[in-house]
């Protein structure tokens, strides 16, 4: 009987740490009992579920094995990591269907505009066919990201024996690095990347990345995105990690024709951080979401972005993650169905998403599903909703008012 | 009709006229025909952009404020910083 009310992983756990060194835990108290009861003066709560009947905090091993003893605690587990990875992320949005269809985005070109790509990575070596450095540090990738984001996309999993395997496994890829190797650049570095993607005839470009503040989609560089689309090229980009308030989404995920991507973690729920619409000038945005949430994929050498998992490979969260996965479903609708435009690419693949809440704003339609796209299975879009109103909205009402604003 | 420059930026120029700026130009005529006018003008011509059309500089603020009165620019931007999300 004492023995269940401690996991046994917990157990091992306890037996090796060292005396005195917190370990993170999971209280579950029985259900009559109420929430301070067990709460052991030693255990450093970190948060309280009111959904189930449980606490979690650190505790020293000594602390766990007086909750053992505690006839008020029901269960006490570990509270370990949670990690989507592509093995998790990429079935769940329908992708081995689509490949065991015959389409693995070969024959597509899928551009990364970012800080560069890892052209050795063992998953992408020989298929970074173009290359282009406008951030003036020469076009290896310093920092991590872009190679991550390619992973995710178009990774074949050579280095992992095929489980951090990405969505389109056998896209080409371009690759033009417009951030240095701290993470930033400019806009009009963006701009020139974006162009020459169209020029180099990408068929789908990815721009996980942004700027901060809600905006409008008239500024220069949603305007090149919207010119991209208008040559053809699907752009998936990034909504921002600024949630979960509304009016979060920045530039260029504000831009009129692209597709702009949220993230979700393994369980379909939106994620916190993901940016939620409306824009500037209340359109809907994101229109869509994919996974997002502890993802891992490529890790470029040399650099440490995100929580390393071996020296090929990290994990990372953010709509830059859940963007990439949008990337390499296009490059697999554009394979299987290759006349479709980038309208019809956005309409097919918002129409066949999971709906996972009413709340268009903070959902978009729901999450893709490459597979569901892939069969056409649409459903009919529900109607966009009033706006919700702006922060400090009343406060700016009175400034115009007043001529300050 | 929405200003050439946006307000909060049109104000940081008037702050500090003489400071270098970097600008995105859109303009109305063939891009290299605009980014000779605005060498001319003395402006450092990063890049040009034909996807919008855009004129990517870095001038004086008060040089930046003045291509406002230019027919052939359409809006002067801030060149923003943007970053991995």
């Amino acid at each position: 009987m004492k023995d269940l009310r401690i996991q046994t992983e917990l157990r091992r756990t306890m037996d090796k740490a060292p005396a005195g060194q917190p370990i993170r835990v999971i209280v579950k108290r029985k259900k009559e009992v109420s929430k301070s009861a067990v709460l052991d003066p030693a255990l450093g709560v970190t948060r309280v579920f009111d959904l189930v009947p449980a606490t979690a905090g650190t505790a020293t091993a000594e602390t766990i094995a007086a909750l053992e003893k505690n006839p008020d605690v029901e269960m006490v587990w570990l509270d370990l990591p949670v990690h989507t990875w592509l093995d998790v992320s990429v079935p769940l949005i329908g992708a081995p269907q689509v490949w065991a269809a015959g389409y693995t985005g070969k024959g597509v070109v899928v551009a990364v505009v970012d800080t560069g790509v890892d052209v050795n990575h063992p998953d992408l070596k020989g298929r970074v066919t173009l290359t282009q450095d406008f951030s003036g540090e020469g076009f290896k990738d310093n920092h991590g990201h872009g190679t991550h984001v390619a992973g995710i996309a178009a990774g074949n999993g050579t280095a992992s024996s095929g489980k951090y395997k990405g969505v389109a496994p056998e896209a080409t890829i371009y690759a033009a690095k417009v951030l240095k190797g701290d993470g930033s650049g400019l806009m009009s570095d963006v701009m020139a990347g974006v162009e020459w993607a169209v020029q180099q005839h990408a068929q789908v470009i990815n721009l996980s990345l942004g700027s901060d503040g809600s905006c409008d989609g008239t500024d220069a560089m949603s305007a090149t995105c919207d010119a991209a689309v208008d040559q053809g090229v699907m752009l998936c980009v990034a909504a921002g990690n600024a949630g979960p308030n509304y009016y979060t989404v920045g530039s260029p995920g504000c831009a009129r024709k692209v597709l702009t991507v949220g993230a979700s973690d393994d369980n379909d729920a939106v994620t916190s951080f993901s940016s939620r619409g409306p824009t500037a000038d209340k359109r809907l945005k994101p229109e869509i979401l994919f996974p997002g949430y502890h993802i891992i994929a490529c890790r470029a050498s040399g650099t440490s972005m995100g929580t390393a998992v071996d020296s090929n490979y990290t994990e990372a969260s953010g709509t830059s993650m859940a963007t990439p996965h949008a990337t390499g479903v296009c490059a697999l609708l554009l394979q299987a169905k290759p006349t479709l435009t980038p309208q019809a690419l956005k309409d097919l693949l918002v129409g066949s998403a999971k709906i996972l809440g009413a709340d268009l704003w903070t959902y978009g339609y729901g999450r893709g599903d490459v597979y569901q796209a892939y069969l056409g299975q649409t459903h009919s879009l529900p109607p966009i909703p009033a706006p919700p109103g702006e922060p400090g909205g009343c406060l700016q009402a009175v400034l115009q008012a007043i001529g300050l604003r | 009709m929405p200003a050439k420059i946006a307000p909060k930026f049109a104000a940081g120029l008037r702050r500090t006229p003489q400071a270098t700026v970097a600008a995105i130009v859109r303009v109305s005529i063939a891009p290299d025909e605009a980014a000779a006018r605005l060498a001319e003008r003395g402006a450092t011509v990063r890049r040009v952009v034909r996807l919008v059309p855009a004129v990517v500089v870095q001038m004086p603020a008060a040089d930046c404020l003045a291509l406002a009165n230019e027919t052939w620019v359409s809006s002067v931007e801030e060149d923003k910083a943007v970053h991995t999300l």
